[in-house]
């Protein structure tokens, strides 16, 4: 059986742990919990007739105020950094944390950046920004946790470009 | 001396000096070595230099040349040499197999191929070899089940009768856990439920070992958790030292030991103390297992099949302990205490079975008919039950009734009051006790009418139609079915004599002789009715009504009517007949009117008697109901 470690970076409240139990439980609250510390979940999927078994760490969100526990980052195959579409503010953390993460464990490792709550109106993140970050390379996926919107998808993707990096 | 030694023509300059055995030596030779100095290139013996010097040398240090050729013969040839080996094989294995198990491991592979390549090549005689010993080995492996059974049978046994047992189950029913967990909780010293190997940079899980008997959750996420509190503990006392970290967490019973190394670490999930030696046994298997998977750790990238090669280290450290059961209680006590239970439990039994029977017997008495059960109170021990009820007088005695069916009368204290009971079978002795029917009458009971079939004496009939008018429980008295056989003979009898043709000469008041048998006939009729009238307790009384023809005066017909009638009484009273009759004269019968006084014929069948017989009750006046409808 194949494992891979994936962590979950991004500003307080965007939506990590939802989309986790999203795509995990099939499970959407609107109610906040923030995360402390760090939680553990995992979810088999089958890429291209391989098995794996993707082990989530969902980690606690990161604000001006808070610094990210790096040690949970160590070992990590892939990640994701979230975003929230709504707070232009989410979106600048998310590109730092982006790059903190691929500094400590190589350029090269394969990551998303997922713009959550696309449901929502009032896009704070405009296509200008989108494409700036675009043009540097960055993957993108607009996803709604809510409405189970490209969640799949975006694990999916990240599952198969670290196969891939295998 | 051979001019050109092996040792010599193989090695460089460099090499040969390497080999000198001394420093002064060394020198000699360097200083030979120089060619000595010669207008056209030759010695003064006119041999070419490098020979000269090639003997000088042989001269000077043959011996010393010898000797290190030897050596060097030694050290290049020491491994080829099964002499040489043979000396310190033995000795060599000891040493080695008393330091480590290394010489094992390298033993494994090879042994592992060779006996396999022995079985493909010779696999009769490996059979010819186990086949005297595997007799044995099933017969003792039955045997060691067959023991182990019985062994846990009686654990399992003594642990449910004991009084520890009964205590652990009451802990268990209180706690909500399952017996055998309550068991084992007090029993077991310490137990490896759980041991994980895993990925020290990653978390992930490289190999996972369970002990039996125990549910494991996803060894994933618990590996996840592990290294998150790990990482998050190193992170609070903000240490950045990877030697230093976490070594146990406690959660519940259960105690987390982490053993570490820079590639990877041993979880143990252990409930219970280990002994002080554990972790040491854990931190020699995770060197084991480093020592053989160590290059699975330079790619690794989450496949962690390749370590299911540590599967046997982590089965080594799934360990268990019981605690000693010597301290349980003596033998004897034991015996006393399994007595005192079956005693109990005898006791409990017995008085059970006899609460049943007890009941059921209560049960029969509820049904006989009779009785009607008011109370009951069933008493502890084997003390009488107290029972309370009512009794009709014609209900079976009750002492009778359980002594019928197998039941101790002693054993109840029954207390019964008089009552009268509806119920059809008391009844129906109720009627048979007061009409006492004769042989041939049945009585039958239902919806409060008693039916009365069969034969039976008239009087009989109305004594008890009469009786059980007033007998409880009887509404009615149906006796259509009760037949008296004298009624039928005397019913023939009336219809002869009241059908009887006497007639009479015109004028005359003697019967014309064709009916004289006739008359006769009636008269004996009459006398036989009355006897047997009498036997049944009846009275006979007849009307005899003399008849004349229209011919003649009215007077005169009536006179003679009247002469008829009394001729006939007379004939009765002549054959002692003690008949009250009633004679009548009633003249002429007009009803055919005038034209009948033509017919002559006519005229003769008017001219007779008509007899007419009523039955009394000899001391009463009431009819008989039978003869009415007859």
């Amino acid at each position: 059986m194949i494992s891979k470690k994936i962590c979950m970076l991004g500003s307080l409240s965007v939506g990590k742990t939802s989309l986790v139990e999203q795509y995990v439980n099939s499970i959407f609250s609107d109610k906040y919990l923030s995360t402390v510390g760090v939680k553990i979940s995992k979810k088999g999927i089958d890429i291209d007739g391989t098995s794996v078994s993707l082990v989530l760490w969902d980690m606690e969100g990161k604000d001006e105020y808070t610094d990210i526990n790096m040690q949970y980052l160590r070992g990590a195959m892939g990640f994701f950094v979230v975003a929230d579409l709504t707070r232009l503010d989410t979106f600048d953390a998310a590109l730092k944390l982006r790059e903190i993460a691929l500094g400590m464990l190589g350029q090269d490792a394969p990551n998303i950046l997922l713009l959550n709550k696309s449901d929502l109106p009032d896009w704070e993140v405009e296509n200008k920004h989108v494409e700036k970050a675009l043009a540097s390379g960055i993957k993108i996926l607009r996803t709604s946790a809510k409405m189970k919107t490209a969640v799949n998808e975006a694990f999916e993707t990240l599952a198969r470009d670290m196969l891939a990096r295998t | 001396m051979p001019e050109e030694h092996p040792f010599h023509a193989g090695m460089t300059e460099a090499e040969s000096s390497e080999t000198r055995p001394e420093k002064g030596a060394e020198d000699e030779i360097a200083m030979l070595e120089t060619p000595l100095p010669s207008p056209d290139g030759k010695d003064a013996g006119g041999v070419p230099p490098e020979k000269e010097m090639r003997r000088l040398r042989s001269l000077l240090l043959q011996p010393e040349i010898d000797k290190i050729s030897d050596l060097e013969d030694r050290l290049n040839n020491y491994a080829t040499k099964p002499n040489a080996i043979s000396n310190v094989l033995a000795e060599a294995v000891v040493m080695r197999s008393s330091q480590d198990n290394m010489l094992n491991r390298a033993f494994e592979p090879i042994v592992e191929s060779s006996f396999k390549t022995f079985l493909k090549k010779h696999p009769n005689d490996f059979i010819n070899i186990v086949f005297p010993l595997i007799g044995s080995t099933i017969r003792r492996s039955i045997s060691e089940s067959f023991n182990s059974m019985l062994g846990s049978f009686s654990k399992s046994l003594e642990q449910s009768l004991s009084l520890r047992g009964i205590q652990w189950r009451f802990e268990a029913l209180r706690s909500g856990k399952p017996f055998s967990e309550i068991v084992m909780l007090h029993t077991l010293v310490y137990r490896v439920d759980q041991v994980f190997l895993i990925h020290s940079e990653t978390g992930l899980v490289l190999a996972h070992a369970v002990n039996d008997g125990v549910t494991s959750k996803d060894a994933d996420m618990i590996s996840g958790m592990l290294t998150a509190v790990q990482d998050f503990a190193r992170d609070c006392f903000d240490n950045e030292n990877d030697s230093s970290s976490l070594n146990s967490l406690k959660m519940d019973e259960y105690t987390i030991y982490i053993v570490r190394s820079p590639l990877a670490y041993l979880a143990c999930m252990v409930r219970g103390t280990p002994p002080g030696d554990f972790l040491n046994g854990l931190s020699e298997n995770l060197e084991l297992i480093l020592a053989e998977c160590a290059h699975l750790f330079d790619d690794f990238k989450g496949d962690s099949d390749p370590f299911v090669i540590a599967n046997k280290y982590l089965q080594d450290c799934l360990a268990q302990k019981f605690k000693d059961e010597d301290k349980s209680a003596p033998v004897w006590a034991k015996r006393l205490a399994v007595g005192a239970g079956a005693l109990i439990v005898l006791f409990f039994a017995a008085q059970q079975y006899h609460s049943y029977r007890m009941d059921k017997a209560v049960d029969l008495l509820r049904v006989e008919p009779g009785l009607l059960v008011l109370d009951v109170k069933n008493s502890w021990g084997f003390s009488p039950w107290r029972v309370v009820c009512l009794q009709d007088e014609l209900a079976r005695p009750i002492s009778l009734v359980l002594d019928e069916n197998g039941y101790d009368p002693d054993n109840f204290d029954i207390q019964s009051f008089p009552y009268v009971s509806y119920e059809p079978d008391v009844v129906r002795l109720r009627v048979i006790k007061k009409i006492l029917p004769p042989e041939g009458v049945e009585v039958s009971y239902r919806d409060g009418v008693i039916f009365l079939s069969g034969t039976a004496d008239m009087n009989w009939i109305l004594q008890a139609r009469q009786t059980l008018s007033a007998t409880p429980g009887v509404l009615s008295v149906d006796s259509s079915g009760l037949n008296d056989p004298r009624v039928a003979e005397l019913t023939d009898l009336i219809r002869s004599v009241e059908t009887a043709v006497v007639r009479f000469p015109t004028g005359g008041d003697v019967p014309i002789p064709s009916d004289q048998p006739a008359l006769n006939k009636v008269i004996d009729d009459l006398v036989s009715l009355e006897r047997l009238a009498n036997k049944m307790g009846l009275a006979v009384n007849l009307t005899i009504y003399g008849q004349a023809d229209a011919t003649g005066s009215e007077s005169r017909n009536y006179e003679i009517s009247q002469s008829r009638a009394r001729m006939i009484a007379s004939k009765l009273f002549a054959h002692q007949a003690n008949i009250p009759t009633a004679i009548y004269g009633i003249g002429a019968d007009l009803s055919h009117g005038e034209d009948a006084k033509k017919d002559a014929a006519e005229n003769q069948n008017q001219r007779r008697i008509d007899l007419r017989v009523r039955l009394v009750k000899i001391a009463e006046t009431e009819l008989l109901p039978a003869l009415e409808r007859s």
